[in-house]
């Protein structure tokens, strides 16, 4: 656990002496003396007067700037580490550092800075003091492995950089905030002893991937399994999660089914788990908040949000929604052609994008196949409007204008193919014309309504005459599947929904790539796909200084990953309800493009798929849901099956009120992981420190409100 | 009282950023944004309000011509009225005669309160417009002689193109929000200039922050909790934190847009929470979303000249018109709602007294097949018929030319009823911008592919 015991304070324009410099080995190997411990402090002072910031290692120097800190200015800004002192005191494969300046406090109100060249010698002196000797020192610390990585047993220290020199961190959230304030980051370059946060941070990173919310016990897996074990035990799992087993209504209800207006009789209650998305977007809740096959059901929850159907159709039964998202349940590590061929399929598709009971062109009375599945199984499911390349960037012909997928004429061939399919009869029966809806089981095909004359579909495919409708789709769905554009298409929308809104088209070709050969020849394996999206190197790490790494909480995540954090008794009955205002009313998307699109951008041209959705009345909405998650306790509706109602333990919270700074670092790893930058987690410190130091329940509800309405818990990165 | 409005300095050093990467975006003709800016300060109040009616109107069904050759062409085409045809029956039609054609056509049923409109020449109909990189006729079509809007048909392209008027090449700015871009320096306010009371749309989306979004009902602000103290406090600290320097894009984006709101709210809280607005009374009974959306407009413009704004642009839209099947019941509660809510804001704004500084129109993704799709609906098309209605508009006319009736016929770019439109896009939004005050040197800047099109004023509006 990072516990922060100071902030140091940080000016805009900051002068830096660069102290420490990496030496060739073979220049310092004489240099080796016995020493009486292994491992020495190396401290960070900053300057309250110039800004200045100062590290050392020399026990005399530590001394003499605690010791003169109110006259001099001086002061640790916590990012203090040990080095070892010798090579022989370090492990194998050490690196030697060398302090290169030196502090003059002989008055103590007018420090002097001084190093052993110009380039390090930066402050208010023109040049060396003479009374300013140079003490050097030469340290060892480990370098870090070609991933970033330090070795068990050490922590990570980061490096900043501007134009006025270095800053060494072994704090994230320091990192962060030198990020923020653009200095440039050059990662982790050495490893000291102690124990790293760092490792945690990139356990909560993949968490915030991989599941709907990191929270303290699902951290401590990823530990005792290791990011990789942990990912391979995910996958491993069978699926927990069900949605909710609904069975057949009639989609015109009967009146014991239809609300009276009477609230909560039999027939209202009816009306809510049968007419209403009510039961399915509670069961979901519920999944999400609790059950340990979470890489499945985000992976799920994705693939629910490319091959979308919505209830806001209102002749889509829930009853057949709970199916069809159960779909992606089951698939979320199946193959992607299984999946397309079920979804294809499905009754709830057919419906929503009319395949269902689409006949053969009807010529006598001008009725042509229906197009609406035939464009979007392209545009949406499965290639997308242009050539791309395997990276997901579009392909250019000579005159640098994208190429286009396919054309009206592939649709109009590709809709006489998805004719003569209509509803199941009741039990799977077999159907002779076209049936009325029902969802209980797949579409099945009626031969006589099939159009039998030759199709012809993009790249020149031929789909001959007189082909039996079961065996025609199966042709065409290779043939579609066999496009070279599935493989990035289909990555690039899985990494934007898991990782990263803005993802690198290196990182897409990587993903891309395996979707194309999961390495035993398979193509489509999402298992593959989804681990190497979470294992690949744009995914892991503790921190992402990139500027277009990360993506905006979508406002379902947003409300699972807030309570999986805070913890408390959570029935998801209140949570269920808050999804819609805040612009994604679960499993009722307003079109088939969803509730935002991946090519959506930002103010500067990112993708922000998103961001779509965030306006300044879903800001609000955002808003006013997180204060009312941090100020209400929701009782159990006595009218759900095991409600047990929806509360945060604020005890815990409150036991650390009494110290605004322990409170504030508590929320602030717990939510962001690192990821709040120190002037945002003093804002947040200096508002509680303003309140009465008695009512602590107002102090911790203040605090977390604060923390989680920050951008640093709103965007994942 | 005119509150003061928040923009960051840190949006504004954006919006310059973002300006200079649309010149190389490879849209069809550049934008022209160097363009000088040569608006003059308006004294008068106008505003520009969009209707988008999501899906693709088959408009088809919105306008029918009722004379009786037209009328057998339009019944056979789309598998006349019985037996899952659907052919509105010429008794079922609200007649019209649009003055100079003199030739009868017929509203959809559900259209009353707007031939109302029409009737008292508060309202016209651009016939035929749709997406064009540059005119052409079916001959050019067919030899595909011209350029082509890109992917025609598809509903997230023809949408986009509506709303940026850019038809070919990715752009990342609406002509609403580029309206707003020239409009806006001269506006006599800096509070957002585009208010969208249905959520995020690209046709409001400019170079410059200009665009709030409202709820279409309710409070717009955030819940408060704790002493009053503590909440100063809180959302002080809220307010700072959404103004640290931010390393990172995301972070940035998410700060800006709740900085914005919050910035938003402190004005226009008041203004739509109020509920004994005169303007209430027109929308009696209306309780649909459209209705309440053109209610908070409604309202908004009642409180003009606490905004101070000179200029506004609205953005307000219904879904639900993809209509591939049972389209003949799907189209009678859409219009059934939407006629209404027009009618009533129309009559709010005449009790205001700016019915003539209003205007409103309508947009959709593309027209329909007049050729039925199995299922009692039609597919994707591309021209249509757009309403435009207010004081200042031209009334009971058509503009623009009628789609000859034949599936296949010199309209039809195939066999199905997709008519090529005769009237572009541009033409439309700059007849539009020319009444809001769009100089002709800034109109390029508006619509980059204006001079593709002769004529840039369809007449619509004194």
């Amino acid at each position: 656990m990072k516990m922060s015991t100071r902030q140091p304070r940080l000016r805009s324009r900051i002068a830096f002496v660069a102290p420490f410099a990496v030496l060739l080995a073979s220049a310092i190997a004489s240099n080796v003396i016995a020493q009486t411990t292994p491992t020495i402090d190396s401290v960070e002072y900053v300057n309250s007067r110039t800004g200045q910031y100062y590290r050392t290692d020399i026990v005399a120097e530590i001394t003499a700037l605690d010791r003169n800190a109110a006259a001099s200015g001086w002061a640790r800004t916590g990012q203090s580490f040990k080095v070892w002192r010798t090579r022989a005191d370090a492990p194998v494969g050490a690196i030697p550092v060398a302090k290169l300046s030196s502090i003059d406090l002989s008055t103590p109100s007018a420090p002097k800075i001084c190093g052993l060249n110009k380039v390090a010698k930066i402050g208010a002196e023109g040049s060396a003091p003479t009374n300013c000797p140079v003490q050097t020192s030469v340290t060892f610390v480990m370098p870090p492995d070609a991933l970033g990585d330090c070795a068990t047993g050490t922590q990570p220290v980061f490096q900043v950089r501007n134009s006025t020199g270095v800053r060494l961190a072994n704090q994230l959230d320091v990192y962060q905030d030198m990020f923020d304030r653009g200095w440039q980051t050059d990662g982790v370059t050495m490893c000291v002893p102690g124990t790293s946060t760092t490792l945690d941070a990139d356990a909560y990173r993949l968490l915030k991937q991989a599941t709907f919310g990191p929270s303290e016990a699902v951290l401590a897996e990823v530990k005792q399994l290791s990011i990789s074990g942990w990912v391979e035990a995910q996958l491993a799992m069978p699926v927990i999660s069900r949605m909710p087993a609904l069975v057949f209504y009639p989609t015109t209800a009967p009146t014991t089914c239809t609300s009276d207006g009477v609230a909560n009789s039999a027939a209202t209650l009816c009306a809510r788990d049968n007419y209403s998305h009510f039961q399915l977007q509670l069961k979901f809740t519920q999944n999400a908040l609790n059950n340990a096959d979470q890489l499945r059901q985000r992976v799920a929850f994705a693939l629910s949000q490319i091959l979308v159907t919505s209830g806001a159709d209102s002749s889509i039964m829930p009853y057949g929604m709970a199916k069809y998202q159960q779909l992606f349940l089951d698939y979320a590590f199946g193959n992607y052609r299984d999946l397309i061929r079920e979804v294809t399929l499905s009754p709830v598709m057919g419906d929503y994008l009319n395949m269902a009971n689409s006949n053969k062109p009807d010529l006598a009375r001008g009725i042509a196949a229906n197009e609406n599945y035939a464009r979007e199984i392209m545009q949406l499911f499965m290639i997308g409007l242009y050539e791309l390349n395997l990276d997901g960037t579009q392909k250019l012909d000579a005159s640098g204008n994208p190429i286009p997928t396919y054309s009206q004429t592939t649709v109009e061939n590709l809709a006489r193919v998805f004719t003569g399919w209509t509803y199941s009869g009741v039990g799977g029966v077999a159907p002779t014309r076209n049936n009325p809806a029902y969802y209980d089981f797949p579409m099945q095909a009626v031969q006589s309504n099939h159009d039998v004359g030759t199709k012809t579909l993009f790249n020149g495919f031929v789909v001959p005459a007189n082909m039996n409708a079961n065996a025609e789709l199966d042709m065409v769905l290779n043939h579609l599947y066999s496009h070279p554009n599935v493989a990035p298409f289909i990555a690039k929308q899985l990494i934007q929904k898991l990782v990263s809104g803005n993802p690198s088209p290196a990182y897409v070709e990587r993903v891309a790539r395996v979707f194309n050969n999961n390495g035993q020849g398979v193509r489509g394996d999402l298992k593959a796909v989804v681990r190497h999206i979470l294992l690949d190197q744009e995914a892991r790490g503790p921190i992402k200084t990139e500027r277009g790494v990360g993506k905006l909480k979508e406002p379902v995540l947003l409300g699972l990953a807030a309570y999986r954090a805070l913890g408390g008794v959570n029935d998801g009955v209140w949570l269920r309800t808050q999804y819609a205002a805040m612009g994604q009313d679960l499993f009722r998307a307003p079109t088939v493009f969803n509730y935002y699109v991946p090519d959506n951008t930002i103010s500067n041209g990112k993708l922000g798929p998103e961001f779509e959705i965030l306006t300044s009345t879903t800001a609000f909405a955002r808003a006013n849901f997180l204060r009312n998650l941090t100020n209400v306790n929701y009782a159990a509706d006595a009218n759900v099956q095991g409600a047990t109602g929806t509360t945060i333990n604020w005890a815990l919270w409150q036991a650390l009120a009494g110290n605004p700074t322990a409170l504030v670092d508590k929320l602030a790893w717990v939510l962001t992981a690192g990821s709040l930058s120190t002037s945002a987690r003093q804002q947040v410190i200096n508002t509680v420190s303003a309140m009465s130091t008695t009512d602590t329940l107002a102090r911790a509800r203040t605090a977390a409100y604060l923390v989680l309405n920050s951008s640093h818990f709103q965007v994942d990165r | 009282m005119n509150a003061p409005y928040i923009i960051t300095r840190r949006r504004l050093l954006k919006s310059i950023a973002s300006a200079g990467a649309v010149s190389a975006a490879g849209t069809f003709e550049g934008l022209g944004l160097s363009a000088a800016l040569a608006q003059t300060a308006p004294t008068d109040y106008k505003a520009l309000v969009c209707v988008f009616l999501f899906g693709g109107n088959d408009a088809n069904n919105l306008i029918v011509p009722m004379e009786t050759a037209e009328y057998n062409l339009y019944s056979t085409g789309r598998g006349g009225s019985t037996n899952g045809g659907i052919a509105i029956p010429s008794d079922q039609l609200l007649g019209i005669r649009p003055k100079t054609l003199n030739k009868a056509y017929g509203l959809h049923p559900s259209m009353g309160p707007l031939k109302t409109l029409f009737d008292a020449g508060k309202m016209a109909a651009v016939t035929n417009i749709g997406t064009l990189a540059e005119p052409m006729t079916k001959a050019e079509y067919t030899a595909a002689s011209k350029l082509r809007p890109e992917q025609l048909f598809s509903h997230s392209d023809q949408q986009m193109q509506w709303q940026t008027s850019v038809s070919r090449g990715i752009e990342r700015t609406g002509w609403g929000g580029r309206l707003a871009d020239v409009v806006g320096p001269t506006n006599g306010s800096n509070f957002p200039m585009v208010t969208s009371v249905a959520g995020s749309a690209l046709y409001i989306n400019g170079n410059t922050p200009r665009v709030v979004v409202i709820p279409q009902s309710g409070t717009f602000g955030l819940s408060t909790f704790g002493s009053a103290t503590d909440t100063t406090n809180r959302v002080n600290a809220m307010k700072n934190m959404m103004n640290l320097p931010a390393g990172n894009d995301f972070v940035m984006e998410a700060d800006d847009v709740i900085a914005q709101a919050l910035g938003a709210s402190d004005l226009l809280n008041p203004i739509i929470s109020v509920n004994t607005s005169p303007v209430n009374t027109h929308f009696t009974g209306i309780n649909t979303g459209i209705g309440n959306q053109l209610r908070q407009v409604a309202k908004l413009i009642e409180a003009r000249a606490a905004i101070g704004l000179k200029r506004q642009i609205f953005f307000v839209s219904i879904g639900g018109f993809d209509t591939h099947t049972n389209q003949i019941t799907a189209h009678n509660n859409l219009y059934g709602q939407l006629a209404p809510a027009l009618k009533a804001f129309y009559d709010a704004t005449v009790a205001l007294g700016v019915a003539n500084q209003v205007t409103t129109f309508t947009m959709s993704d593309f027209g329909r097949t007049l050729k039925q799709a199995s299922g009692g609906g039609s597919d994707h098309g591309w021209g249509s018929h757009q309403l435009v209605i207010g004081g200042a508009v031209r009334g009971q006319e058509f503009y623009g030319q009628f789609p000859n009736q034949t599936l296949g016929g010199p309209s039809d770019l195939s066999t199905n009823g997709r008519w090529i439109p005769t009237t572009s896009v541009d033409q439309y939004g700059a007849t539009l911008a020319k009444w809001f005050g769009v100089s002709a040197s800034d109109m390029s800047t508006v619509f980059p592919n204006i001079r593709r099109f002769s004529n840039t004023d369809l007449g619509f509006l004194a």
